[in-house]
C-alpha cells in the first residue's frame, strides 16, 4: 500500500513514504507509508516485531532509513524540531538515582525549556498526577505506575506539538489508565498531534481517529478507524429487543446473549429491510445497528491472514 | 552547544552529589598517605636498626684483593685480608666474618667488586666502609685527600657506581620517589575519570533512558557533554590531590629525593593529563557504548587501561634512567606518554624536542581515538541490548 507524496497537505504533521530499513540481514521495515494529520490521535499498530519501533526511530531521526522519505512538522527532521516533539519509548527509562524533580528538570532542559518554566509546569503536573509529595524521592523509590507517570510528564512538559507514545498504558492501573487517557484526549483538544502505539485495541477504538497497521515491515491496513471497521464488517446487524423475533427469510441468528442478537444477512439484503420487517412485526426494538467488527477482530484477522 | 553544556552540567552535578565520589576523592589520598607514612616510618626505622646492627657487630668483614691495590687499611676499618676466596668463604661459613669483598684483578679498568654475605638485606649497606678503604689506597694512603674526595657530591656519585656487583640499595643517590607518586596519581585520576564516563554511559543504557535522550540530542552532543563534565571533575580531583600531595611533601623527611617539580613542569604535566584524559575517556566511552551494561563493559576495562600501568611497572627503570631508551620510548608512545613523560620530567630535564614530539603524537592519537569513539557512539550501538559480536564491533568502527 503506497501513497503518493503529493497527497500531503499543510494539515500533515508526519508523512512517511515507502520507508525501508535493514539491520544486516534482518529487514526491520520493508515498505511503510502513512500520514498523520494535525490534531488527531493516530494509532500505530502491529504485532510484536512488526517494525513499529524502528519506524518511530526513523521518524525521530535516531535511525536513518535505507529507503523512503520522511517529513516531520513540515519538512525533513532537524535538530530544532526535537524540542517540539515528545517521545515516550516502549523501553521506559529514567535516572534511578535522581529525584523525580531532578529527572524531569534535566529531560525538560534538554528540550529547551527554561528552568523557571520547568518549575511551574512540573508543579502543575505533579499536582495533577498526585506526585507532589513524591517529587523529592529518588525514582527507584517509586512504584512502577508512579515512574510511568513521571515519564509521561517528561514527555509532555515542553508542550510538544507532536507526541509519539509507545504503549502509553502499560503498567498503569485502571484509575491511572483513565487519567492518562483523559490527558491524551485533553492534549488532542488543545491541538497536539498524538501518535500512539498500543496493543489495547479497545483503546484504539475509543481514542484513535485514524490508524496504520504494520505487519512484517509493511503497511497492511491504513485509514480512519470507523472506515476500517465498516470495510471489515460482515453482513450482519446487532439487535437488542425483548421477546422473540419473527423469522425473516434468509436471515440467520448467529449469536444471542440475553436480549442481544447478531443476525447474519444474506447477500443482497440491506439492513434497512431487516429493520422494516422487525418494526412491521411490532418487535419492541431497543437497539439496532450494523454489527461492526471490533478492532481486535480486525487486527487478528489481518495479521493472521498475512501469515 | 547549549545541549552539550546542559549535559556537561548534569554530569558534573550528578557526580559531585554522590557520596561515593567524595569517599573515593578523599579516601584515596588518605589511604596513600597512610601507606606512604608507614613505608617512610618503617624504612627509617629499618635503616636505623640496620646501621645500629652494623655498629654493634663485633664481627669483621673480609676481603680478597686480586688487584693488589689494598696495601694499608684506613683508621677504623674493621677488615681482614684473605689470600683467596676459598679461605674467605670458610671464614664466612665459620661465622668469623659477616661477609667478604672480592676485588677483581682488573679493578682499575672494570671497577668490579663483589660482596658475598650470608643473607641479603636490602636495608643493610655494608659497602660504604670498603669503598673508603679502596679510595684510601687509590689515593696512596692519604687520609686528607680521602676526606676531600668525600666532600663533593658529584664525585661521590661516580664512585658509588663503581662496585658493579655489590648488592644493597642505599649505596648511591637516594631513590627518587616523585616519579612514582606522579605515575600513581596520574593513572588513578585518569582511570577514575574515564571510568566515571564509561559508567555514565552504561548506566543510561541500563536505565533505558538513552532512547529518550536520543530524541532530544545527538550522540555527539551527548558524548561531548559527558567528556567535558567528567573531565572537569578529573581536573578538579587532580588539583585537589596535587595540593594535598604538595602539602604532604613537607612532612617527608629530608634526604628522600623529591625530584624536580617547578611551575613549568606542572603546566606541561597538566597538558599531558588533559590529552591523556581525552584518549582514555574516548576509549571508555566507546567501550560503554558497545557493551550492554556496566558489568559487561567492566570485563574489558583492564585491556584499555593497561598501557597506563606500563610506566608504573617500569617505575624503577624510568626513575633511575630517565633519559634511557625505555623511558624515552614510553614517554613518546601516546598511550603511555601522559604518565611516562611526566615521570621523567620530575627527575630530569627532558629535551624540549622530546616533549614537543610527544605532545604532537599524543594530539594525533587524540584525534584518531575521538573519531573512532564517535563512530561507535551512535544510536545503533547505544540502543543495542546485547553484547556485540566482533563483526558488529568492526561494523560500528567503519
Amino acid at each position: 500500500m503506497s501513497m503518493n507524496a503529493a497527497s500531503s497537505s499543510n494539515n500533515t504533521v508526519i508523512s512517511v513514504t515507502n520507508l525501508a530499513k535493514s539491520f544486516g540481514a534482518a529487514k526491520a521495515v520493508q515498505d511503510v507509508s502513512f500520514e498523520v494529520h494535525a490534531g488527531e490521535i493516530f494509532g500505530l499498530l502491529g504485532p510484536n516485531g512488526a517494525g513499529k519501533t524502528t519506524t518511530i526511530r526513523m521518524i525521530l531521526d535516531i535511525f536513518k532509513p535505507d529507503r523512503g522519505t520522511i517529513s516531520v512538522l513540515g519538512g525533513p527532521m532537524r535538530e530544532d524540531k526535537k524540542a517540539r516533539i515528545g517521545y515516550l519509548p516502549e523501553e521506559r527509562g529514567l535516572y534511578k538515582d535522581l529525584t523525580v524533580e531532578q529527572c524531569v528538570t534535566y529531560l525538560a532542559e534538554l528540550k529547551g525549556v527554561a528552568r523557571a518554566d520547568i518549575k511551574t509546569r512540573a508543579a502543575r503536573f505533579f499536582e495533577q498526577f498526585d506526585l507532589t509529595e513524591h517529587r523529592r524521592k529518588k525514582v527507584n523509590e517509586l512504584s512502577k505506575g508512579m515512574q510511568q507517570k513521571v515519564q509521561i510528564i517528561s514527555t509532555l512538559i515542553h508542550k510538544p506539538a507532536l507526541v509519539i507514545i509507545d504503549e502509553p498504558f502499560s503498567g498503569l492501573d485502571p484509575v491511572n489508565t483513565r487519567l492518562v487517557q483523559d490527558l491524551l484526549l485533553e492534549q488532542r483538544a488543545q491541538g497536539t498531534t498524538i501518535v500512539m502505539s498500543t496493543h489495547l485495541m479497545y483503546q484504539v477504538e475509543e481514542m484513535c481517529d485514524r490508524l496504520v497497521l504494520i505487519d512484517h515491515g509493511k503497511t497492511v491496513l491504513y485509514g480512519g478507524v470507523d472506515e476500517i471497521r465498516r470495510s471489515h464488517a460482515d453482513r450482519a446487524v446487532r439487535v437488542v429487543a425483548k421477546g422473540e423475533l419473527p423469522a425473516i427469510p434468509g436471515v440467520i441468528e448467529t449469536s444471542r446473549k440475553g436480549n442481544e442478537r447478531t443476525l447474519a444477512l444474506p447477500h443482497g439484503m440491506e439492513s434497512q429491510h431487516v429493520l422494516e420487517q422487525l418494526v412491521a412485526a411490532g418487535v419492541p426494538i431497543e437497539q439496532f445497528e450494523l454489527a461492526l467488527p471490533t478492532m481486535d477482530d480486525i487486527f487478528v484477522k489481518v495479521v493472521a491472514g498475512g501469515k | 552547544m547549549r545541549k552539550t553544556l546542559i549535559v556537561m552540567r548534569h554530569e558534573f552535578v550528578t557526580l559531585i552529589t554522590k557520596p561515593s565520589f567524595w569517599i573515593a576523592l578523599i579516601g584515596l589520598p588518605v589511604f596513600m598517605a597512610v601507606i606512604m607514612g608507614i613505608t617512610i616510618v618503617s624504612s627509617t626505622a629499618a635503616t636505623a636498626s640496620a646501621i645500629a646492627a652494623r655498629q654493634n657487630r663485633s664481627d669483621q668483614q673480609g676481603y680478597v684483593d686480586h688487584s693488589g691495590i689494598i696495601r694499608a687499611l684506613p683508621e677504623g676499618a674493621n677488615l681482614r685480608a684473605f689470600p683467596d676466596e676459598a679461605t674467605a668463604r670458610a671464614a664466612l661459613e665459620a661465622g668469623e666474618i659477616s661477609g667478604y669483598f672480592v676485588v677483581a684483578s682488573n679493578y682499575i679498568e672494570s671497577g668490579a667488586v663483589q660482596y658475598v654475605s650470608r643473607e641479603f638485606n636490602p636495608m643493610d649497606s655494608p659497602t660504604d666502609g670498603f669503598e673508603q678503604t679502596l679510595n684510601y689506597n687509590l689515593l696512596g694512603g692519604d687520609a686528607a685527600l680521602l676526606s676531600a674526595l668525600n666532600t663533593p657530591v658529584a664525585v661521590r656519585r661516580a664512585v658509588a657506581t663503581a662496585p658493579a656487583d655489590a648488592k644493597g640499595g642505599a649505596n648511591g643517590a637516594p631513590f627518587p620517589i616523585m616519579p612514582m607518586v606522579v605515575s600513581v596519581m596520574f593513572s588513578v585520576v585518569l582511570i577514575t575519570a574515564a571510568g566515571y564516563l564509561m559508567q555514565s554511559v552504561t548506566t543510561e543504557k541500563e536505565n533505558r533512558v538513552i532512547e529518550v535522550l536520543m530524541s532530544s540530542l545527538t550522540p555527539t552532543q551527548m558524548l561531548a557533554g559527558k567528556v567535558l563534565g567528567l573531565g572537569l571533575i578529573g581536573l578538579a580531583q587532580m588539583a585537589l590531590w596535587l595540593l594535598s600531595g604538595l602539602a604532604a611533601l613537607r612532612f617527608i623527611p629530608a634526604g628522600a629525593s623529591l625530584g624536580v617539580v617547578d611551575g613549568g613542569t606542572i603546566v606541561v604535566a597538566l597538558v599531558f593529563f588533559v590529552l591523556g584524559y581525552f584518549i582514555y575517556a574516548s576509549l571508555m566511552a566507546g567501550l560503554g557504548a558497545l557493551m550492554p551494561g556496566t558489568r559487561e563493559a567492566g570485563q574489558y576495562t583492564f585491556f584499555i587501561i593497561l598501557p597506563l600501568f606500563i610506566p608504573l611497572y617500569f617505575n624503577t627503570a624510568i626513575s633511575l634512567e630517565p633519559d634511557g631508551p625505555l623511558a624515552v620510548v614510553l614517554s613518546l608512545i601516546p598511550f603511555s606518554a601522559p604518565v611516562a613523560m611526566v615521570m621523567r620530567m620530575t627527575v630530569t630535564d627532558v629535551p624540549a624536542w622530546q616533549i614537543i614530539l610527544a605532545l604532537v603524537l599524543l594530539a594525533v592519537a587524540v584525534v584518531v581515538v575521538i573519531t573512532l569513539a564517535a563512530r561507535v557512539f551512535r544510536a545503533q550501538s547505544l540502543l543495542r541490548g546485547t553484547k556485540p559480536s566482533l563483526r558488529e564491533v568492526a561494523l560500528a568502527l567503519k
